[in-house]
């Protein structure tokens, strides 16, 4: 490998080749002592509460003296409070059930119900509570995977701000409790008095559930029903409709594809089912072998996605030039290249041909020639095994389906196999709704699992036109926008309380069981409809005849639905009992998928796009300098998702609202995403406030974020922020980006493309950002290009060799080196040494390990301000690195834990032998003997340790301290706390082992971040044992240790980034290299 | 230099022995060795275990299959306390909390803190008996704890050096006088 150093973007030949932020790009940075002074910092100075505490005291009158006194009293009373131990109870079951054994966890197999891609899943209980969710490895859609709302949702089963039972809120947020039986009678009467009935749904999984509504609805003359999703890609269903002929939700192979493209469509992070994709898309990338492939990935989007940052190209472009970008790409392909069969069809070539391509590559912010060229190229040569996806635009969806017919990928990386959809409506019936609500035919509206009120901008008088519906029923497990102005409110339980089902893809059907009996007194919305029709509502069919059943509830409906219907196709000669008892316990079972249609591109629905592709609508920014105040108008606002936070109904779960977003590591907030080179022109530095103002007239004041990788004309913001009716926790977090959107009849709610200006406010807001906490990069370390910390290559340099790049320099290379201790333990002839591997090839910095790490062992969240002073409690954190210029960086994410190094520096400094090593290679923590001098924090070289400054376990209140693993000690204050490679897996995996009396089997025992990668980027296993699979991955010549030089001897080891480029495309592709 | 007065010695041993036992009362307790409470049923294992010799695991049965030995659910009582001994006081209170369904509160004997995970399953497997750390349950009218229950007792077994006979010669079967470690001491082995 050629020596790679870094040409300045700017002017310095001194900035690093990988780097966290733009900071670090400028000499004056690395020269500053000030920076490096808080570089070096562990914690960010001023901790609040001391400073509070000594305002406190002044304020007070009360001297340091009398402080000391009154604490030392305290002192000798907390002793005397511990010179008895407490008192303590143990209260038994009074008929405890046969399958509980105390102490011996029970898994349930269910479907989560968060979104509405229903991933299957496992849920692990102890003595009937549930404690963890992992993904359900027999499902064909997640394979055991689970993203970070999946794995958080147990919290949301706890959330203390749920609704205890159902109200009477008489639309004035002035709630009075009531019963469930007056609930049913008043409503009942009003539902039978009503001329018209709606019924507003978010997505409804199951065919259970979705017959009850139909059966329930059938008893009113005027009666419909509006689902809505309001971040499904409806576009992609609609052009389904258009291109094909059939509304279906296409299955997309990433796996089988060898070239994909995808044109601001984040599908590792959010867009279809992202576990799904990833599970797919890691299938190639994973290098072990000469020889091996590596898919290739286009990426051209407008803001920085986790997809963007896994790209091999990523291609800038504005939001709202997807289409124009796909268009100007099948022109290329298409008429200019005169490839594919489409080049002989006279109408295709003719719409193609009238596409003025300039002004397309224009419009999709200045992409040049040469990269459509490449792009078109790539594609073409490996039709049929290509895959191309789009977000975006419903023009965009009709281009991809235009371009995978014409490369030949249809019904091989893209199925013609999809079952027609169930009806999920398009965003823009629910226009239909508030007109036809504004008009006043509406006298009951039932609302259940989606809060319009909250994501439908101002513009769309959804809360006007609610006034004017005679009565509004809410079905909701929180008060929260919407149902803040229904009549009454149904409080609704948990999915994890309640009985469901679900299709979550073609021929693949689900159970949910309840794994709690209901917390509170909530229902689920099946058994309200039961309820209803037994209340007095003429109900029909199946409904009517479970109801009439006494004491039945949803269970019964579920079941005999599956009889009659599905039982049929998917019992294949089982008895129904034995089938039925089968997939409720696999908790899924799929049927053979229908035959093929013919995915035939319908070239008409290239006209239907033709008015929007050929607008000659053409972005431009134009400043404006007002006195100091430089107003940017004309950019291109996305709205975009972020993984964790989603549309924002799982805004009051405090695990995902601390979950730093990958690109920008921000915590608790939204901001908005600028891009470098607009901030120099504007004068804007990361944290100053912005005033924003849309097309409709909206405003929002938002914090900046420079972000690298943006166009100039692109900016950024996150939805499902600035909730205000969501609970503590998730109220008035950042601001509501919905209300920027559009929602016109032609193209429902536009989150992307949207024309927006925006001025410097002049205040400043502090962003809690992780980005610059626990950093383990000294300058020598960053600037050095023989220490790296992370390793990419490019995919040809691999083939040449595989080891290039692993630790450049020879000279600090450690080959021997004389061991600390006079007799080493012989760590080599124990029967378990735990190590691991991850791959920085498959890591998409998704952050699921992150929120599967804090839910098995039990850490806090510290909320925004410890954030802000480095004090996050996460045990695992996903650190990101910049390379290459600012304006297309390419990014690595690195999982970063505690290393269990041989030679661990924080052993040799404990002053009480807290940590110390286990003779099965693990760092171990004993918590009972920390005394929280802090000594190992300081001397860890990975910044791994965490340290209790408050007793966290305290804000877990109400119900939330039931989400406690009970096998992992709760931390109080002063204590240290890391990574344990989740020993207690380890104990409970040897202890089956011993009670099997065979050794633990390679891949049985999974840390918890391991069991929810969606990309199966971490391996663990025995490293004395030479055929498991870490100890390959560890010895694979890709693979590196992190800071290896200084001895330490880490047991993970990390795998270089093999990026799918040419060597000299990856000079230009960073940019910034030279050879 | 003048010699102190007598009774000054004597003022200031007092005051030691005085501070000695006011520190010693407020200090923490590490063993709660010999802590005998008063139970809200005077349950006797004397007369289950000892005098009907009913194996610990007819109540405590998930000692063999679990981390936790268990305490009985009421309607392991009323297995037999349906027809035996109807007529005590006692017996009719657990009946009637039985038929309300609310379980009898008992007072934790053996508690092991938080941060310390003991495992009953693998101990039994090993070939320790209940009465290694319980003591003579079956001798107890009134359950105590027998034994301190502190780290240093329990290293004490797992180092081999107050091991029963039975552990150690199945950890080395080949000795005759088998002596070494019969259990694993790294930290995490129970704190984590």
């Amino acid at each position: 490998m050629k020596e790679v150093s870094v040409e300045a973007t700017s002017t310095t030949p001194q900035a690093p080749r990988y780097w966290t932020g733009i900071d670090e790009l400028s000499p004056s940075y690395w020269a500053d002592s000030k920076a490096q002074e808080k570089r070096g910092q562990e914690f960010f100075d001023k901790p609040i509460e001391t400073l509070e505490m000594i305002e406190k005291l002044d304020s007070s009158g009360v001297t340091r003296r009398d402080f000391l006194t009154v604490m030392g009293a305290g002192m000798a009373m907390a002793s005397f409070a511990c010179a008895r131990r407490p008192v303590n109870k143990i209260i038994p079951y009074v008929v405890q059930p046969l399958e509980v054994t105390v102490g011996v966890p029970l898994h349930y197999a269910s479907t989560c119900q968060e979104c509405s891609k229903g991933c299957g899943i496992l849920v692990k209980t102890r003595e009937g509570r549930p404690i963890k969710i992992e993904g359900n490895d027999k499902h064909p859609s997640n394979e055991g995977a689970l993203c970070s709302q999946g794995q958080a949702s147990v919290l949301g089963l706890y959330d203390p701000d749920r609704l205890k039972g159902p109200v009477f809120a008489q639309r004035s947020g002035n709630t009075a409790a009531i019963s469930w039986s007056e609930f049913d009678s008043a409503t009942v009467k009003l539902l039978k008095s009503a001329r018209s009935v709606r019924l507003l749904t978010g997505a409804t999984h199951g065919p259970s559930t979705r017959k009850a509504g139909k059966e329930f609805l059938a008893a009113f003359s005027n009666a419909s029903w509006i689902e809505i999703d309001v971040l499904a890609e409806h576009d992609l269903f609609e052009a389904a409709e258009a291109s094909y002929g059939r509304r279906v939700d296409p299955h997309f192979y990433f796996e089988k594809a060898d070239v994909v493209l995808s044109v601001g469509a984040d599908f590792l992070g959010t867009w279809g089912n992202p576990v799904q994709n990833s599970k797919q898309w890691s299938k190639r990338r994973k290098l072990m072998e000469r020889g091996d492939s590596l898919s290739k990935v286009f990426v051209a989007e407008g803001n920085l996605s986790i997809t963007g940052g896994s790209a091999d190209v990523r291609i800038p472009i504005l939001s709202g030039g997807e289409a124009a970008f796909l268009g100007a790409l099948a022109r290329e392909l298409i008429v200019d290249q005169k490839k594919t069969r489409f080049a002989g069809q006279s109408d295709v070539v003719s719409f193609l041909e009238s596409l003025p391509k300039d002004q397309l590559l224009a419009k999709a912010g200045g992409v040049e020639r040469a990269k459509v060229v490449e792009v078109a190229t790539a594609l073409y040569e490996a039709r049929g095994k290509s895959l191309v996806v789009a977000g975006g635009s419903f023009a965009a969806q009709v281009l991809a389906n235009l371009l995978n017919s014409a490369l030949e990928n249809d019904g091989v990386t893209v199925d013609g196999t999809s079952e027609a959809l169930d009806a999920l409506s398009s965003i823009r019936r629910l226009s239909q709704l508030v007109a036809e609500m504004e008009t006043g035919v509406v006298d009951v509206l039932i609302i259940q699992g989606t809060n319009p009120a909250y994501f439908l901008p101002g513009s769309a008088r959804f809360s006007e036109a609610l006034k004017k519906v005679k009565t509004v029923i809410s079905i909701a497990d929180r008060i929260d926008e919407t149902a803040a102005q229904a009549d009454y409110v149904g409080a609704e339980s948990h999915g994890l309380e309640s009985w469901g089902d679900a299709r979550s893809q073609a021929s693949v059907y689900s159970l949910s069981q309840p794994t709690i009996s209901p917390i509170h007194d909530t229902r689920s919305f099946g058994d309200q409809l039961l309820a209803w029709v037994r209340a007095g509502v003429a109900g029909n069919g199946l409904l009517a005849q479970i109801a009439a059943k006494p004491s039945s509830n949803f269970y019964d409906f579920i079941k005999e639905n599956w009889k009659t219907s599905l039982y049929s196709t998917l019992g294949r000669g089982k008895t129904f009992v034995d089938f039925w008892e089968t997939t409720l316990q696999e908790g899924v079972v799929q049927a053979t998928a229908p035959s093929a249609f013919a995915r035939t591109f319908n070239t008409r629905a290239l006209q239907v796009i033709a008015g929007s592709l050929k607008s000659s609508e053409s972005p431009s920014i134009t400043l404006s300098r007002q006195g100091p105040v430089t107003e940017a108008s004309g950019v291109a606002l996305q709205l975009y998702t972020k993984a964790a936070i989603g549309d924002g109904r799982m805004a009051n779960n405090a695990w995902l609202q601390e979950l730093p977003e990958p690109m920008s590591t921000l915590t608790w907030d939204n901001c908005l995403n600028v891009s470098v080179a607009l901030a120099k022109e504007m004068d804007l530095v990361t944290n100053d406030v912005v005033r924003i103002t849309g097309a409709g007239g909206a405003t929002l004041e938002v914090p900046v974020l420079v972000q690298p990788g943006l166009l100039k004309g692109a900016v950024a913001l996150a939805v499902g922020y600035g909730r205000t009716a969501v609970g503590k926790v998730g109220n008035k977090v950042g601001v509501n980006a919905f209300t920027l959107a559009t929602l016109d009849a032609a193209s429902g709610l536009r989150l992307s493309g949207l024309k927006v200006s925006f001025a410097k406010t002049g205040k400043k807001y502090d962003l809690a950002m992780t980005q610059a906490h626990h950093r383990l990069s000294a300058q020598e370390i960053m600037q050095s290009k023989d220490r790296p910390i992370v390793n990419d290559i490019s995919f040809a340099a691999w083939k040449k060799d595989p080891a290039a790049e692993k630790h450049t320099d020879p000279h600090l290379r450690l080959k021997e080196v004389p061991t600390l201790w006079a007799a080493p333990f012989d760590y080599a002839s124990q029967p378990y040494r735990w190590g691991m591997a991850i791959d920085l090839n498959s890591c998409t910095g998704c952050g699921a390990c992150v929120v599967a790490c804090q839910a098995e062992n039990n850490t806090p969240v510290v909320g925004r301000d410890r954030v802000r002073q480095s004090r996050e409690m996460h045990w695992l954190r996903i650190d990101r690195y910049y390379s290459g210029s600012v304006d297309q960086p390419s990014v690595i994410f690195q999982p970063m834990t505690c290393q269990q190094c041989e030679n661990a520096p924080c052993e040799t400094v404990c002053p009480v032998l807290a940590t110390t090593h286990s003779e099965d290679g693990l760092n171990q923590m004993t918590y009972s003997r920390c005394v929280g001098t802090r000594y190992c924090q300081n001397n860890c070289p990975y910044k791994v340790r965490r340290f209790n400054f408050f007793d966290h376990w305290k804000d877990y209140k109400d119900t939330m301290n039931m989400v406690w693993n009970p096998d992992v000690t709760v931390r109080s204050r002063g204590i240290m706390e890391k990574c344990t490679f989740c020993v207690q897996r380890i104990n409970t995996s040897k202890g089956k082992a011993k009670d099997l009396a065979r050794p633990i089997p390679d891949g049985e025992l999974k840390t918890a971040c391991q069991q929810t990668c969606p990309s199966e980027a971490i391996v663990f296993g025995n490293i004395n044992d030479p055929k498991s699979k870490v100890s390959k991955y560890r010895e694979n010549p890709r693979a590196f240790r992190v800071l290896e030089i200084l001895n330490t001897k880490p047991m993970i080891s990390y795998m270089t980034k093999v990026r799918n480029v040419e060597e000299q495309a990856e000079d230009h592709h960073t940019n910034g290299h030279h050879s | 230099m003048s010699r102190l007065p007598r009774s000054f010695g004597i003022f200031v041993f007092a005051l030691v022995v005085v501070a000695g036992l006011v520190i010693w009362t407020i200090l923490p307790r590490t063993s709660n060795e010999g802590y005998i409470p008063e139970q809200p049923i005077p349950f006797s294992h004397k007369l289950h275990a000892g005098q009907y010799k009913m194996d610990c695991r007819y109540c405590h049965g998930s000692a063999y299959k679990s981390a936790h030995a268990g305490v009985p659910s009421l309607s392991t009582c009323m297995g037999c306390h349906t027809v035996v001994k109807t007529d005590s006081p006692w017996i009719q209170q657990i009946q009637k909390a039985y038929a309300e369904g609310k379980p009898i509160e008992w007072l934790r004997v053996h508690e092991l803190p938080d941060h310390a995970h003991f495992n009953h399953k693998r101990h039994l497997a090993k070939g320790v008996t209940c009465q290694t750390c319980h003591g003579n349950v079956q001798e107890m009218d009134k359950v105590y704890q027998a034994q301190p229950l502190t780290m240093g007792w329990c290293l004490n077994c797992h180092r081999g050096f107050e091991a029963p006979k039975n552990v150690l010669k199945s950890t080395y079967p080949e000795q005759e006088n088998p002596e070494g470690p019969v259990a694993p001491f790294s930290c995490n082995t129970c704190h984590y």
